[in-house]
């Protein structure tokens, strides 16, 4: 097992790793980063005040919300000249969330991701095959860095081109894949169409994350891809991929905790629930420098596993993500929050602030469209006027969220009204129970 | 001569065209022209009418969006080539036709044709001068 002493260090030994490294970094953060001080000082909250890991609960959350207030510097915790890469997420809206990686944070990254693969049974002599998009979005070098450093022959493919990933594949007698579950079955479908047999081939792990996916999808991929699919958790907020990690037993996540300090909290009361119950995760960086993290709120919902897990490690692990607790829509990868497309709309003269997301999932591509009304003020008796307000609308999306969506224009007031919260998303994507959006 | 036609949007699904036919009959509208046209994503139906006022006013009521535009109406005898002597007259001018349709009934030795012409001002000059 890769870094063996770590991961299946005795739980007392562990706990105290991490309440030594949560005290270093409570003291670092708040002599250095003026955000987390102030949070710190309201709380009425000093360095020394951490005394036991129980200590954290009084700690003030982070969410994405703060760290894109503080574009792009403001959470940095070293000086810029010791930043050596930096990535980032889409924010809810305009501006991003920064992570910013010293060369610690690095070798780190390599460390996390080299676990997770490790965990998927891949060693020096397998071939890596990295299909994640490689740029700002983490997946791609992340992927490459666990490659790299767990001493696999890494091949850093990034996404798309389908037919030279499985020419590469064939060429190289590709072992592991790592890109996201959806262009997993893509690239499935894709050599099923073309003829060419994965399942007899020497593939035979993948590492898949970034995007909400089952165990009927995951049943779905093993079977076409013969491979044995891992799921594989991390979120640019704290690190990219490389926070959490399938085993072997494929029965939980197991957390990274000598690094990544999990929490499950009600959302509503940010109380801090007992093992076993299902909440928010919240997470907290133990040893990074460029930007580190106290208590953020993921959003995501699941429960932790504190049983012994018979893979020998002996972190606690996270359940299979079972959903989101914002409105937050994960299509092909990427993050897209409804108040991107609201603001799309908007900008657009004449159009009324009434939509509908809807996602769906052809064979296996998300689909998204967009329904807007057609007001009387964009109406014209013409084909080419019409279609013209369409393919604008759909380049200022593309322009605004990363990806395609389509625009279909419906009839006016033909979309809920509501009081309240407006039903804005329909997502009729077989996703894990209660993944599906709560907007 | 200058005709208001009633242009409304319809969405893109089965069975929505039907209910827009329907209630412009229940409210009297009589159709005279109509022309409907289509894409993979809408379709806008156009059409004349004796009123056109109250026949938009009708289409509304069904929440469907719809307008008046100004369309040119022009009545040319009902024989082969009639057509394209019509045509003839915005051969090298600035005029571009959008679209075209013909009224549904005949009038006598005279078809009634729908035409939307850009700029409009120009091809109406250029109709009166070549005696239509």
């Amino acid at each position: 097992m890769w870094s063996e002493a770590v991961q299946t260090m005795p739980r007392e030994q562990l706990r105290e790793l991490q309440l030594r490294r949560l005290q270093t970094l409570v003291g670092i953060v708040h002599e250095r980063v003026p955000f987390y001080r102030e949070r710190l000082d309201a709380a009425g909250l000093r360095p020394g005040s951490v005394t036991c890991l129980d200590d954290l609960a009084r700690i003030p959350f982070t969410s994405k919300y703060d760290m894109r207030e503080v574009f792009p510097f403001g959470l940095f915790a070293v000086g810029r000249d010791e930043i050596v890469e930096v990535h980032m997420s889409s924010g809810t809206t305009g501006k991003p969330v920064v992570g910013a990686y010293t060369r610690d944070d690095v070798a780190l990254w390599g460390e996390v991701m080299a676990r997770t693969l490790d965990a998927g049974g891949l060693g020096s002599d397998d071939i890596l095959q990295v299909a994640y998009g490689y740029g700002l979005f983490t997946g791609g070098l992340g992927g490459h860095y666990g490659g790299t450093t767990l001493g696999v022959m890494t091949l850093p493919m990034s996404s798309g081109n389908t037919l030279r990933q499985l020419n590469t594949m064939q060429d190289f007698g590709t072992t592991a894949l790592a890109c996201t579950p959806s262009y997993a079955l893509f690239i499935a479908e894709y050599a099923r169409e073309h003829g060419i047999d994965l399942v007899a081939g020497p593939l035979r792990a993948g590492f898949f994350g970034a995007e909400p996916w089952c165990e009927e999808m995951r049943a779905d991929i093993e079977a076409k891809l013969g491979i044995k699919a891992y799921d594989i958790y991390g979120l640019t907020e704290l690190i990219g991929p490389g926070v959490a990690a399938e085993c072997g037993e494929q029965d939980g996540l197991h957390v990274f905790e000598d690094h990544f300090y999990p929490e499950i909290i009600d959302s509503e009361s940010g109380a801090v629930l007992p093992t076993g119950e299902k909440g928010e995760l919240v997470l907290t960086t133990l040893t990074r420098q460029g930007t580190p993290v106290l208590r953020y709120r993921t959003r995501d919902i699941t429960y932790l596993i504190d049983e012994p897990c018979p893979c020998g490690r002996t972190s606690r692990r996270i359940h299979r993500l079972m959903g989101r607790n914002d409105d937050m829509l994960i299509i092909r990868g990427v993050n897209v929050f409804p108040q991107q497309v609201e603001e799309v709309l908007l900008r657009v003269e004449g159009v009324e602030p009434y939509y509908r997301i809807i996602v769906e999932r052809e064979g296996v591509m998300d689909t998204l469209e967009v329904e807007v009304e057609m007001a009387e003020a964009l109406f014209s008796d013409e084909v080419k006027v019409v279609l013209a307000l369409e393919r604008r609308i759909e380049h200022e999306l593309r322009l605004a969220l990363g990806i395609q969506a389509v625009v279909r224009l419906v009839n006016p007031k033909s979309i809920e009204r509501s009081e309240g919260k407006a039903k804005r998303i329909v997502d009729r994507r077989s996703l894990p129970t209660g993944a599906r959006s709560q907007g | 001569m200058i005709l208001q036609q009633v242009s409304v949007f319809l969405e893109s699904q089965r069975g929505r065209l039907a209910p827009v036919v329907k209630h412009l009959g229940e409210r009297g509208v009589n159709l005279r022209a109509l022309m409907l046209a289509e894409t993979d994503r809408f379709g806008i139906l156009r059409f004349i009418a004796d009123d056109p006022q109250a026949a938009l006013e009708a289409v509304q009521e069904l929440g469907n969006t719809a307008r008046l535009s100004d369309v040119v109406g022009v009545e040319v005898p009902d024989h082969p080539g009639a057509l394209g002597e019509l045509l003839a007259v915005f051969e090298d001018t600035n005029v571009s036709i959008e679209y075209l349709y013909a009224e549904l009934a005949g009038r006598g030795e005279n078809a009634l044709l729908i035409l939307k012409l850009e700029p409009v001002q120009e091809a109406l000059a250029l109709l009166e001068s070549a005696g239509f």
